[in-house]
């Protein structure tokens, strides 16, 4: 549908990787000088290029949604996206973080994918859902989140 | 790079933090997103007029006026310079605020003003001397608030649940009552009354005499000379000096003792006043003579003489000798003239 690169930012999907096992990150050095990697060689931070295309991210989002429920849980999405290509954080554990209850945490994913900022790309063993964020979503303008 | 920048991470992990803080509304952090989506990095504020907010957050002026109070108090920002009418408001932002459940949970029910200064051992409730030695729970202490790949978000030790449910498998959405604490109420040993009348009488004008009315709309006659312990202690809690008009209508506590001297005090605290520290000495009873400039409308500079209590509570607020000069504080006094302090904008660090 949309496929340029969102207006006034770097091109996030070149940053991310996108292969989980064959991913490596671009710079594993964050500004700090630390280190930071986990076990299956995922980076932890962000760099800088990509901190500043989530916070453009975040502003342009923050502009669609009152809900900060649906704002806080697509900015770990998108996170988890640039970090590790994939979201693999359960509705429980968003629910714990937010405070919310079970339906609060569905009604936001359910309107996060209806504005096709997220979506499903699979489901893990235990049949939970494995999303993605779409940064591609807000580029189109008003009909792509419509 | 300067030394000062906010870093587009931090500007993250607070938005982040904010998103999951469950003391304010969405209103609430919609406005506060704002005023953190246009800060200056060179100018080291935010320029947001309250007409700005309003539209950045999808609602009215007149209801960013009414919760501009509220953001304040929330310590995430704070007025760096009142608009007049050709300027905007300056708002300035506590980037290293850090609010959400987990952080309250694990500093006692208190939000960490300065996350930079708590370590990650201490954000775990430990106390900073016993976690020198070796810790097996952690191989690799998180840093405080700032979520990771693969965190599950769980608080660690408790089991605490949304929705309220009881911990032993009760019904959902029945929260554990605890015993209220009425932070409002009257110090043990004192009652609130409202003043509705005060004046002097008698030929000299040298009888002080106030009628009061308690919540329960009981009536109480306080019949004192000005030379007497009744008048020099309400005129110490009220500043009445002469006027005994402004003193209508102000709530106070007075002593329930029924025989000898009344004792009064303040039934609330003072207003806060908003204060940067620019030097301070310490004198031999342990208290401090501090210099201050005050950050409003006048902009002056005082004196404050702290008691050694107060004087420790201070630097508890700032968090070290090193940190209080320079730093912009907030402090109020308290019903019992004890001085509360609260630590607004950390001082500039030095370049490391």
């Amino acid at each position: 549908m949309i496929t340029g690169v969102p207006r006034g930012l770097p091109d996030i999907r070149a940053m991310a990787p996108l292969n989980m096992t064959a991913g490596k990150a671009a710079k594993p050095f964050t500004s700090t000088g630390t280190f930071t990697m986990s076990i299956e060689e995922i980076p932890l931070e962000l760099t800088e290029e990509q901190a500043e295309a989530l916070w453009n991210f975040s502003n342009e989002v923050e502009r669609l949604f009152r809900s900060s429920t649906a704002l806080g849980i697509l900015m770990v999405i998108a996170r988890h996206t640039l970090l590790a290509g994939e979201c693999r954080v359960s509705h429980k554990a968003f629910g714990l973080r937010h405070g919310k209850c079970r339906r609060s945490i569905d009604v936001a994913i359910k309107m996060l994918k209806r504005h096709r900022l997220i979506d499903v790309v699979g489901r893990d063993d235990r049949g939970a859902a494995i999303y993605r964020a779409n940064f591609d979503a807000l580029a189109g303008g008003a009909d792509a989140v419509a | 790079m300067r030394w000062h920048r906010v870093r587009v991470e931090d500007k993250i992990a607070f938005r982040e933090d904010l998103q999951v803080d469950p003391t304010l509304t969405d209103l609430q952090k919609r406005m506060i997103s704002v005023i953190a989506t246009h800060w200056d990095n060179t100018k080291m504020h935010a320029e947001c007029s309250l007409t700005f907010i309003a539209r950045g957050a999808g609602t009215t002026k007149k209801m960013v006026h009414k919760y501009a109070a509220s953001l304040t108090a929330s310590g995430r920002v704070s007025v760096k310079r009142e608009a007049t009418y050709t300027t905007s408001t300056l708002w300035a932002v506590n980037w290293w605020f850090r609010g959400s459940p987990m952080t309250r949970e694990n500093n006692g029910g208190k939000p960490v003003f300065d996350c930079r200064k708590v370590s990650p051992r201490a954000a775990q409730m430990e106390s900073p001397t016993d976690a020198q030695g070796e810790s097996p729970k952690t191989s690799s202490p998180p840093e405080l608030a700032v979520p990771r790949l693969g965190d599950e978000f769980l608080p660690k030790g408790r089991d605490r649940r949304p929705g309220g449910a009881a911990p032993d498998g009760g019904p959902q959405g029945a929260p554990k009552r605890e015993k209220k604490e009425n932070p409002h109420r009257a110090p043990p040993g004192f009652a609130k009354w409202r003043i509705v009348h005060a004046e002097y009488e008698g030929e000299d004008g040298e009888t002080f005499v106030a009628h009061l009315r308690s919540g329960k709309a009981r009536k109480f006659v306080l019949r004192c000379h000005v030379d007497s312990d009744d008048y020099e202690s309400i005129d110490r809690a009220l500043f009445i000096d002469g006027e005994p008009d402004a003193a209508i209508g102000e709530l106070i506590c007075m002593s329930t003792n029924r025989t000898g001297a009344k004792a009064f005090l303040r039934a609330a605290p003072l207003p806060w006043v908003d204060a940067t520290i620019l030097s301070g000495e310490e004198r031999e009873d342990g208290g401090a003579n501090i210099r201050v400039s005050f950050n409003d409308h006048f902009s002056g500079e005082g004196k404050l003489t702290l008691a050694a209590a107060d004087a420790a509570d201070l630097l508890a607020a700032c968090g070290g000798e090193a940190e209080t000069i320079g730093a912009r504080v907030r402090y109020r006094l308290l019903p019992d003239d004890r001085m509360e302090f609260q630590l607004m904008e950390a001082p500039a660090l030095e370049a490391a």
